[in-house]
């Protein structure tokens, strides 16, 4: 009963109070500004995720697309895409969070990190026109065995900060090759050859670089 | 019990989605049968995720959302995962089930030698591939070297070089630096899933003979 009241009620999105400002944030967004402010925002994204699942909420979805389809965007423009291609691979991801939302678990994955995954497999379906052999969020379950505490979700999103923070406090040039992995999607010898570095440098920046954001994620990984 | 795994470079080039199609389907199925790395690749993924977060908004079109509100109801039209077959399951991890629609009767084995069999997961045009390879339990692989990155993940059975023994689960890097010769443990037969950057190039004197017939 309840969800269906939320239904019908979120099924009327255009008319729900914010949407109008949702697409404002979308078309001209400012730096941070849409984020659910405060150490609750990664439970706020996660919630909204929850509510796309289970209540099918279009107001949910459109608060979700005003935070991450411009993001989307740009991690799509720092892989390589033009523009069009961009904004096509950031709506296509969002459409795949609406239709694969009730894979999402807060016990295992981040909202970010969830939304990372689909979007780096819509770029390796459409720039490299590979098949992506991915594992599916079931699957993951599947090979880490027993679900994590309740409690988990809080600790990884204080994970996230500070790994957050402490991707600004690495050295610049391993900060840099960190990012062009991720972001760029290239590979140690790609990376070596765009910064005339030899391959042995990259890896040990990149090596040095994941020992100290993953000795971050471990602390709390218990 | 799992002792030999992938590389960090591999699993960071897994999150990264910066490997070739067929590493990446080794390694995702390496991490199906391994907690470890599978754990890794999710915090690998993590920083991913954070780095995702914390990237400059672009903007997008005015009508941007009002598209994707648009699209929402319109039915998935990506084909679901297929279902596998029990003795699919048995043998293959769950990345490995859409290449062969699920069920191993669509596997086509050839014969390579009295003690040998491949089939072909993913061809493209010799430069990049993965295989299963079946050995016979207790023999030997052709002694060979690589011109490329070939990765092994052992399915079945069991196998040992010089150096070390690799179970169900493990699996073995081997780069041009490497000239092996890996021998089935005595029983079963030793299934693996390989995936190749180039050609092998077998090095023994058999092997070298059948070069230009054995492209595996």
């Amino acid at each position: 009963m309840v969800s269906a009241i939320a239904t019908a009620l979120s099924l009327s999105g255009a008319a729900l109070p914010g949407v109008d400002t949702l697409r404002k944030a979308v078309i001209a967004p400012a730096e941070g500004a849409s984020r659910p402010s405060g150490s609750s925002g990664d439970n706020r994204l996660e919630r909204l995720i929850r509510a796309v699942a289970t209540l099918r909420d279009r107001g949910a979805f459109a608060e979700l697309f005003a935070y991450f389809a411009p993001r989307l965007k740009a991690f799509m423009l720092k892989g390589g895409a033009d523009g069009d291609t961009a904004e096509d691979l950031a709506q296509e991801a969002m459409i795949q969070v609406w239709r694969r939302a009730d894979s999402f678990d807060p016990g295992r994955a981040a909202a970010s990190t969830w939304i990372y995954t689909i979007a780096r497999n819509k770029r390796i379906d459409r720039l490299r026109r590979e098949r992506r052999p991915a594992m599916s969020e079931e699957e993951y379950a599947a090979a880490l065995g027993e679900p994590e505490r309740a409690d988990d979700a809080a600790e990884r999103s204080q994970a996230e900060t500070r790994i957050a923070r402490s991707i600004d406090e690495l050295p610049e040039d391993q900060a840099m090759v960190v990012k062009m992995a991720f972001y760029e999607g290239k590979s140690h010898s790609a990376i070596a050859a765009e910064l005339h570095l030899p391959l042995g440098t990259v890896k040990s920046r990149i090596r040095l670089a994941l020992t100290r954001l993953r000795g971050l994620i471990q602390d709390l990984d218990k | 019990m799992i002792t030999h795994r992938p590389p960090e470079e591999l699993l960071l080039g897994y999150a990264a989605g910066s490997l070739p199609e067929p590493i990446a389907l080794t390694v995702a199925a390496h991490a199906a049968l391994c907690p470890e790395s599978a754990r890794e690749i999710r915090r690998l993924e993590g920083i991913g995720g954070t780095l995702l977060d914390r990237l400059a908004p672009a903007a997008l079109k005015a009508d941007a959302l009002d598209r994707a509100l648009a699209l929402l109801d319109r039915e998935d039209v990506a084909p679901p995962r297929p279902i596998a077959t029990a003795e699919t399951r048995a043998l293959l991890p769950a990345p490995v089930w859409p290449y062969i629609k699920g069920d191993l009767k669509n596997l086509v084995w050839r014969r390579r030698s009295a003690d040998i069999d491949t089939a072909a997961l993913i061809e493209d045009g010799g430069k990049r591939s993965a295989i299963l390879l079946r050995v016979k339990g207790g023999r030997p692989v052709p002694r060979h070297t690589h011109r490329g990155l070939e990765l092994t993940l052992v399915l079945t059975g069991a196998y040992c070089d010089a150096a070390n023994c690799f179970e169900r689960g493990d699996i073995q890097v081997a780069d041009p630096t490497i000239d092996h010769q890996p021998i089935a443990q005595a029983g079963e037969d030793c299934i693996c899933l390989i995936a190749l950057e180039a050609p092998i190039w077998f090095t023994g004197p058999i092997g070298r003979l059948a070069n230009p017939f054995v492209k595996l």
